[in-house]
């Protein structure tokens, strides 16, 4: 999806994720990203399904759930849709 | 910049302490700005008009309340992702702070100039 | 010989005054109660302070990061910003109620009016802090802090039954809730989350990196460790001289006395004097670590090597703190009072600060391969355990001793 204008991290993070059925998926905690010539490109969104243990143990847990930036339909409201 | 492999935005970026050139301290990366697709980090935002974009949404309404609104090159500022030089544990930029309009806070005659009033 | 002598005035020097008006109130307190059987909480919060402030120092050493900054980044601006808040309501009346101290202290020695006292030891901390280099300032309050060994000769003077004094080092629990409420106040005195933010932030300034961690756990174990000497030895003697007669010592002015009976006027002296100087330092470390707090929270330009030109709005908020706590120290509440709630609210908000640097201290992506090994998670995460027991607890008990008023 193409992001229309400019938009800031922070009206990303803690967006509720639900896919195109609106079955709820988490929330947006982090977006992973990797180094393209001086530049830092996000690959993905990753979730949380709620919870502390996430927060505390930092990125990469199990209780976290990766979502493909090609997957995210649209950004509604205070929501991401995404295809699954 | 040369760097290779993956990076953790949240946790490696956001939040993190904005040095200048000189290694003066200039201010945190209070938000990243994202544009393109697939979206890339363009610009860092720094300024305590965007901490209530920070907050949950209902301690928000009253942050900006008492902050007032974002006013870009007052409380909110602009640094071109070109102008990082290199993230090691602070984020450091290619420029000194006053080049970039950072830093006015710790200058002590911007204090005074602000005041002046034709300003 | 003059290599351990050096080291140890270097510790002397980092940890500044060992003791606080907290650790004087409640270790008096609690052995005029209990005698000896609060010892093992005296030890447990050391211990703890020790351990935080290793990790602390250790993580400012390897990643150049102050406690706040590894706040904010770790656990982002919201929490971060709860922690700051309540950090800095803390470090306020902690200030205050050292402010206070001080001129208790002053007042018996020169028996003049408290109110004064409260405003010419503040004035009298600024010119400190701004003529005397960083060092300087913590080898002042320091060696003047060592008065206070004369709380260890009056225990040898006194020979309690040390069979009595053996068993108060054995964890018990009584059911009475005074007796709980000076667990926590006992345990929390030790571990003030300022003493720990004031160490780390004194490490960046003194540009520490991975060559100082020897020393750093050097500081650590031996600059606490006297701390605890001196706190083990406050339960000792008060227990001693209060508790057959069931005295509650409820001012300073009583901490002291112990060292006058067995060494007269020299004995009050010293006592008064160590008390002075301890207190001190913790007014200028608590009044540091609060702006510290807030400067490295918001990414302002910090650091006493800086000066008020480069980091004006650090220098600007020192002064406020400072009036703000001789606002405080003058309102008319017994610094006593103030002592008790800052003590119980430092160990409430502790978690908040103390979570975080236990997570980067042993994540390996900031640490390489200082990271916290096997002994330093199983204390620290065993710490956080303890902290967050006591932090529920404490306003409970606060509310139902009525502040250790019974």
């Amino acid at each position: 999806m193409e992001l229309k204008g400019p938009r800031a991290l922070s009206e990303l993070l803690g967006r509720k994720v639900v896919d195109q059925s609106g079955r709820k998926l988490g929330r947006v905690r982090e977006a992973k990203a990797h180094w393209e010539d001086g530049a830092v490109v996000i690959d993905e969104l990753i979730l949380d399904r709620g919870g502390l243990r996430r927060r505390l143990r930092g990125p990469g847990g199990p209780e976290e759930e990766a979502i493909p930036w090609e997957a995210v339909v649209e950004l509604p409201g205070e929501q991401v849709v995404v295809h699954r | 910049m040369k760097a290779e492999g993956d990076i953790y935005v949240v946790h490696r970026l956001l939040d993190e302490q904005i040095c200048d050139s000189e290694g003066r301290r200039v201010g945190r990366v209070d938000d990243v700005e994202l544009s393109g697709d697939p979206p890339r980090v363009t610009a860092l935002l720094v300024g305590d008009g965007l901490y209530p974009r920070r907050l949950p949404r209902r301690l928000a309404r009253l942050a900006r309340r008492i902050s007032g609104p974002e006013r870009w090159g007052a409380n909110a500022l602009r640094i071109p992702w070109e102008e990082v030089d290199e993230l090691t544990s602070t984020v450091k930029l290619r420029k000194k702070a006053e080049d970039l309009g950072l830093g006015m806070g710790d200058d002590p005659a911007h204090w005074i100039v602000r005041r002046l009033p034709w300003n | 010989m003059r290599a351990i002598l050096k080291i140890a005035l270097g510790i002397i020097a980092a940890i500044g005054g060992f003791l606080d008006i907290g650790d004087l109130v409640f270790t008096t307190q609690a052995g005029a109660l209990f005698r000896y059987d609060l010892l093992w909480a005296v030890v447990l919060g050391v211990v703890g302070i020790a351990v935080y402030a290793e990790m602390s120092g250790r993580v400012a050493a390897v990643s150049g990061r102050p406690v706040f900054d590894v706040i904010r980044m770790r656990m982002g601006f919201g929490m971060g910003l709860l922690a700051l808040v309540a950090s800095t309501i803390v470090n306020l009346l902690t200030l205050a109620a050292e402010l206070g101290g001080i001129a208790i202290v002053l007042e018996l020695l020169f028996d003049a009016p408290y109110g004064m006292f409260v405003f010419a030891s503040a004035i009298a901390l600024v010119v400190i802090a701004a003529l005397l280099p960083f060092g300087g300032i913590e080898r002042f309050f320091g060696y003047g802090g060592l008065l206070l060994f004369v709380v260890v000769a009056t225990v040898f003077h006194q020979n309690p039954d040390w069979g009595d004094v053996g068993r108060g080092f054995i964890p018990s629990i009584d059911s009475s809730t005074l007796y709980l409420y000076f667990v926590v106040g006992v345990f929390a005195a030790a571990l003030m989350p300022y003493e720990v933010h004031f160490y780390s932030s004194g490490a960046i300034e003194e540009g520490w990196t991975e060559k100082n961690l020897k020393e750093n756990r050097l500081n650590a174990i031996v600059g606490y460790g006297i701390g605890g000497i001196l706190s083990v030895g406050l339960v000792i003697v008060s227990g001693y001289l209060f508790h057959p007669i069931g005295v509650q010592p409820d001012d300073l002015g009583t901490v002291a006395l112990p060292m006058q009976g067995a060494f007269g006027e020299t004995g009050l002296l010293l006592a008064l004097g160590g008390m002075l100087f301890c207190v001190g330092g913790a007014a200028i470390d608590s009044s540091f670590a609060a702006s510290y707090n807030l400067a490295q929270f918001l990414g302002w330009e910090w650091g006493r090597y800086q000066g008020p030109r480069k980091a004006p709005r650090f220098t600007a908020s020192w002064l406020v703190f400072l009036l703000l706590g001789i606002a405080i120290a003058e309102s008319g509440i017994n610094p006593v009072d103030i002592t008790e709630y800052s003590v119980v609210l430092a160990v409430v908000a502790l978690p908040l600060t103390y979570l975080p640097v236990l997570l980067i201290a042993g994540d390996r992506s900031f640490m390489d391969r200082y990271a916290n090994g096997r002994i330093a998670t199983t204390l620290g995460w065993i710490y956080f355990a303890v902290i967050v027991v006591l932090a529920l607890a404490a306003i409970p008990l606060l509310l139902a001793t009525n502040a250790g008023g019974g």
